[in-house]
């Protein structure tokens, strides 16, 4: 008989840990949109016919974030057999609440104690006998990073645990029994978390050490990644190469050849070169979550963040998004603040990710001599762009929901190798079944439509294939940016599907890139069009799964391609001009108009009345000055 | 004073909460609520967040969340 063994409680109490050791398989991307809670389960090690379920961390079970809804929904449904109960035994009190929460569920029930390690460490003692005795239902100590007592806790939730024959406890007897449970001393951990917070907060160090570790982050993904890509991507093009000659005999079998390395392999081989760039820095950001810097660094950007209409949680989908788009999309559904999600969601597929930045590799060695300063700048684009558009969009009462950070900052702790393993196995994993699928699938359709025409097979004859017509129809869409010509829209149009398919058609229909373009500045307004416009299939996929209205998402489709447009515009324009009356003529004239809108804006604003800064009425007529007088 | 001007390192004790019902609710769950025992523990660089400890937990929040919330000296 199949038995569903759920674990449930507080964010941070090392559930994700135990589920790791109790079903030896790691939890998938946690927070993905569209994972339902079914999804994040596993077999029982040892004992197949048990499943385990992991629920998301909450404080509650009285719905109030989506989490909590899809949780308590679960719950109800009567898919869960066993209820463990997983509490921080360094801090009970908030994690039996929820105990106390769940017990009107009458299901049978265990309660975990995790982190005795921590406790024994420190020489505190948990009385268990007495919260089993208050709860009537078995208690059992563990450790699940050490391992510690959980073939005891999987013993006691398949055969000892039973209905609660309580249906609640008070919230004010639970204080006072969590306060009986243990002395009370802090453990190490937390003495040392006050001391790190003290300068891992400071209003002097914080800001200074939270991107000395961003830079780091970036320095070994883009260097040492870069690197190792780069050296995968040779192999594989030697590799190819080898293929195609064994493949081709006396000019037999050549489009067979063709669409077998240079479009599948070549393809695939793209998104393989990248992919030690995504795993390095997916392996830094998930350290720093698990240790819990990440709401540290939450902390010190949401004031930053907010004046964009973020808040502090972005800055981690904005680093993630570095990586893929995709895992920035899915992670900022741990946003409550519906606004501050949405235009996260919005914003964060203007980072550079791992395609992107192949892509503007690519790029910078066909077209500027391989200057990897320029490929750089694109980060400079992007938080430039991030900056504008939220600013812009932050006007919008829709994004505009009130910052209201509440945001738990958990005991700075040594991160779990397993887990570290398991997240960074699973991103990439995910990762290769994309390029699996989607990038295969986008190798031959390219193909398909490079090497067919209306006529029939048109081989090497590029200007009969569709790819050609569809080219030309689109191509002057981009006459304004300086490269209204079918190869670039080709290029860009296969940019939707994936980034990666921008140096596949290009390499596809044309040998001299270079030529596509007017002058270096249309070059770079084509990387910068790149950069901006909306995410690949799959990132777009998520972020209409998370922002659930249809119409919101096609409204940031219409958003990020305008804002791709409108950089790409002014860049060429900058182009166009300098090119008229000179790079400090240019640049002289911008300062001009800059300053010319600041000053008019300042003439038309109204006088903000200075006793208070919120009514925004014109001084003389403010309520509160009325009030007051 | 609201919770926000507070002294970093001072202890205090929350006399009244004035927010709109879901940061109520949220701040309830995570041990705020009147009656608790509150430290300061830092401000943000740009001082519109506060980390706060209450009952052995660190909760960031948020400047508009911290001004909602009134406290007293111990």
């Amino acid at each position: 008989m199949t038995k569903n063994i759920c674990l449930i409680g507080n964010p941070n109490c090392g559930k994700t840990t135990l589920f790791n050791v109790l079903t030896g398989s790691y939890e998938k991307v946690g927070n993905r949109a569209g994972v339902t809670v079914e999804e994040k389960s596993a077999r029982l090690k040892g004992q197949e016919e048990i499943t385990v379920t992991d629920l998301p961390g909450l404080y509650s079970l009285s719905a109030d974030s989506l989490d909590e809804k899809a949780v308590s929904r679960f719950l109800k449904s009567g898919k869960a057999d066993v209820i463990v109960s997983v509490i921080d035994g360094t801090n009970p009190e908030r994690g039996l609440l929820l105990t106390a929460e769940l017990l009107k569920l009458s299901l049978p029930m265990a309660i975990a104690v995790n982190f005795c390690d921590e406790l024994d460490k420190n020489g505190i003692k948990f009385d268990d006998l007495k919260l089993s005795e208050a709860f009537n239902v078995p208690v059992v100590k563990i450790s699940a990073r050490k391992g510690i007592n959980v073939d005891e806790l999987k013993k006691v939730a398949i055969n000892e645990s039973k209905k609660p024959t309580l249906s609640e406890i008070s919230p004010e007897k639970v204080r006072r029994l969590s306060a009986s449970l243990t002395n009370g001393k802090p453990t190490a951990a937390e003495l040392f978390t006050d001391k790190a917070d003290k300068i891992l907060t400071s209003k002097i160090w914080g800001l200074p050490i939270f991107f000395a570790v961003a830079f780091v982050t970036f320095f070994f993904t883009l260097t040492l990644g870069g690197k190792i890509g780069s050296l995968l991507s040779e192999l594989i093009n030697g590799l190819t190469d080898n293929f195609y000659h064994a493949i081709v005999k006396n000019d037999k079998n050549v489009w067979f050849a063709d669409l077998l390395c240079n479009a599948v392999i070549g393809g695939i081989g793209n998104v393989v070169s990248f992919l030690p760039q995504i795993i390095i820095l997916f392996f830094f950001l998930t350290v720093l979550e698990q240790t819990g810097y990440t709401s540290r660094a939450a902390f010190l950007t949401d004031d930053l963040l907010s004046k964009i209409g973020l808040c502090g949680k972005s800055a981690f989908s904005f680093g993630l998004s570095c990586g893929c788009a995709v895992s920035g999309i899915s992670s900022s559904l741990t946003i409550e603040n519906k606004g501050s999600r949405e235009l996260t969601v919005f914003l964060t597929p203007f980072m550079p990710c791992g395609a992107k930045t192949a892509v503007f590799a690519y790029l910078c060695g066909v077209l500027f001599g391989g200057n990897a300063l320029i490929a750089a700048t694109t980060y400079i684009v992007s938080v430039f762009a991030v900056a504008i558009c939220g600013k812009i969009l932050s006007r919008f009462k829709r994004f505009n929901t009130g910052g209201g950070l509440i945001m738990e900052m958990p005991t700075l702790r040594l991160p779990s190798k397993r887990v570290i393993y398991g997240a960074v196995r699973d991103k990439t994993l995910d990762f290769l079944l994309k390029a699996g699928t989607v990038i295969f699938g986008v190798s031959v359709v390219l193909w398909g439509l490079k090497n067919f025409g209306i006529t029939g097979y048109v081989g090497g004859n590029t200007q009969e294939s569709f790819l050609y017509y569809i080219g030309n129809a689109v191509k002057y869409v981009f006459y304004p940016l300086g490269f209204g010509n079918w190869e670039s829209s080709v290029a860009i149009l296969s940019g939707i599907l994936a980034k990666e398919a921008v140096i596949e058609s290009l390499s596809a229909v044309t040998t001299d890139p270079s030529s596509l373009f007017a002058s270096g500045y249309s070059a770079y307004a084509f990387m910068v069009f790149i950069l901006l416009m909306p995410p690949c299939v799959a990132a777009l996929s998520t972020a209409k799964r998370e922002l659930k209205d249809k119409k919101l998402f096609w409204i940031m489709v219409l958003f990020q391609t305008v804002t791709a447009y409108v950089f790409a515009l002014c860049i060429n324009l900058f182009g166009v001009l300098s090119s008229i009356i000179g790079n400090f003529a240019v640049i002289g004239l911008t300062l001009i108009v800059a300053a010319a809108i600041i000053s008019l804006k300042r003439i038309f604003k109204p006088n903000v009345c200075e006793g208070c800064k919120n009514c925004k009425k014109i001084k003389g007529n403010c309520q509160t000055a009325r009030k007051a007088s | 004073m609201k919770l926000s001007e507070m002294a970093i390192g001072k202890c205090a004790v929350i006399t009244a909460v004035k927010l709109q019902e879901f940061y109520l609710n949220r701040l309830i769950k995570m041990g705020v609520s009147v009656g608790s025992k509150v430290k300061t523990m830092a401000k943000s660089p740009f001082g519109q967040t506060v980390e706060i400890k209450v009952k052995g937990v660190r909760l960031a929040l948020g400047k508009n969340i911290a001004e909602g919330i009134t406290v007293k000296y111990d």
